[in-house]
């Protein structure tokens, strides 16, 4: 029963250590060509990317950028642009003056309204005007 | 006394309906530690998108099956068996790189190409421990699949382990899982060891502002020279940059926003449950898993070296000198190995801020680490 039940932790490690592997194709020879593909397939990349300014300088020559790219689309109506969401962050991070995470902002409709507009009646009405 | 014997032949039956006698301490040694998985991701925040779903599977994995019915991973039929499907034949990895490049944003690294060269550095740790497991007794097969876990992409590490060595695809999962989680941890002590001060204090250039246009051709171009030159990188480098591609190319917001969100998610969740499932303890309680973690933190510790020495060494040619930090960060767990990096360069200097750097030899070792994958598959599938 016991043994039965200690059955998959009887782990014996019997390392079988041996440089001959290392000798056959794929062994050593193996690893230094993985090692250079990885390195020239990257050099590669470097050397494109660090190509990428001039052969942009040429495509926007021959190929002006689309007009979408220049200018990104303008918000719809209802969304707001980015310029205006971080202006709202740098505010919000004034006014708290701790970490914070803006999770969400819409532009206000004449529904929103309402409320400011009963706030901004009841400051006006809140006092008598001396006769 | 009739009834008395029927009774306890009913309990006796009863009992054996349950799961308790297929139940060994190898079983609850596994529940334990999948149990702890969960702790660690809710208590210590390690990894929790990962390690949640699983240290789940774990403990799903190891509730001992009733005979005769079909539950676990490994029984033909069963539900967790076609969801398994996906792991066993890689098809969840290439998924998970679309989300990837959906997310990755390769700006930092087109604008300071040098650094890409880093995460090709830290590929060093896949091919010593590749042969240090041939040592040991691991086939060739075993040994690539075991020399991925130094890549700290888990994904990479499933597909490739799917492809070269379904057998041990349950313990490279939970070591590279492990061990990216680990980041934290494992990393630091390198990288104090290998670096002095005044080189930890190195401030890194602002990065060039990256066009649109640069952004969209570069997927397409990085694809192309990848798999050109590594064929077997198809898949993963394939999905990647296909994903990027959609970023980038701002036309497809909807398909690049479905990518990086519910779809990498949906696929994260049955990659990690199933790969816990498949840890059933008569599979995963064998002395080849406890190799396989040590190699793996070899292999690791090896690739984070790797990139920090690179690092200095390129040091020596430079005019404007690299902080070797950043050579952590070749090692393609993304983005922890960057935070890490952007932590102690703070640690020693509060004004650098080395984050951004540090993402590009970052995402240089996603593709680092697929293209290696793609060399070894292509090199022991044969």
């Amino acid at each position: 029963m016991i043994s039965s039940f200690l059955h998959p932790l009887t782990l014996g490690i019997s390392l079988n250590f041996s440089l001959e592997p290392l000798w056959h194709d794929t062994g050593i020879p193996l690893a230094l060509m993985g090692m250079f593909i990885v390195f020239f397939a990257l050099i590669f990349i470097s050397m494109f990317i660090s190509r990428l300014p001039h052969i942009m300088a040429v495509l926007d020559k021959y190929l002006p950028q689309a007009e979408q790219l220049l200018n990104p689309p303008k918000p719809r109506e209802g969304e707001i642009s980015d310029e205006v969401i971080a202006v709202i962050a740098a505010a919000v991070s004034e006014a708290l003056g701790k970490p914070h995470r803006i999770i969400h902002t819409r532009e206000l409709t004449s529904r929103d309204m309402a409320w400011p507009q009963q706030g901004r009646w009841q400051i006006q009405t809140s006092h008598i005007p001396q006769k | 006394m009739e009834f008395v014997e029927y009774l306890s032949s009913k309990a006796a039956q009863l009992y054996q309906t349950t799961a308790f006698p297929g139940m060994h301490v190898g079983n609850v040694a596994m529940i334990v530690i999948g149990l702890l998985f969960v702790y660690l991701a809710i208590a210590k925040h390690y990894e929790p998108l990962l390690l949640i779903p699983i240290g789940f599977g774990i403990v799903v994995g190891n509730i001992p099956v009733v005979e005769g019915m079909s539950l676990g991973v490994y029984d033909e039929g069963s539900v967790l068996r076609y969801l398994y499907f996906g792991v066993e034949k890689g098809v969840y990895p290439p998924l998970i790189f679309l989300g990837i490049g959906a997310m990755t944003d390769f700006s930092t690294m087109l604008s300071n190409p040098k650094l890409v060269l880093l995460g090709a550095a830290a590929q060093v740790g896949v091919f010593l421990t590749f042969l240090g497991a041939l040592c040991l007794g691991f086939t060739p097969q075993e040994a690539g699949a075991v020399g991925i876990i130094g890549g700290a992409d888990g994904p990479t590490a499933i597909f490739l382990s799917s492809k070269l060595a379904p057998s041990l695809l349950g313990a490279i999962a939970i070591a590279a899982y492990s061990y990216m989680a680990l980041v934290p941890v494992i990393q630091p002590p390198i990288m104090y060891l290998l670096t002095s001060r005044e080189e930890r204090l190195i401030k890194m250039k602002r990065p060039r502002h990256v066009s649109r246009r640069e952004r969209i051709i570069f997927p397409i171009a990085a694809f192309l020279i990848c798999t050109l030159l590594a064929p077997g990188a198809l898949v993963l480098i394939g999905m990647l940059f296909f994903g990027n591609l959609l970023k980038e190319c701002t036309v497809t917001e909807r398909l690049a926003n479905t990518a990086r969100t519910v779809f990498i998610d949906i696929v994260t969740i049955l990659l990690g449950f199933c790969v816990g499932c498949s840890t059933s303890a008569d599979h995963f309680l064998q002395p080849t898993s406890i190799l396989i973690f040590v190699l793996g933190a070899v292999s690791f510790a090896v690739a984070t070296g790797g990139g920090i020495l690179f690092a200095k060494f390129m040091n020596l040619f430079l005019h404007e000198p690299i902080n070797p930090l950043l050579g952590a960060a070749g090692v393609s767990a993304v983005p922890d190995s960057a935070r890490v990096v952007h932590v102690i360069g703070l640690n020693e200097d509060p004004q650098n801020h080395l984050l951004m750097h540090a993402m590009a030899p970052n995402v240089a070792g996603v593709i680092g680490s697929a293209i290696a994958a793609g060399v070894l598959w292509s090199q022991l599938a044969m």
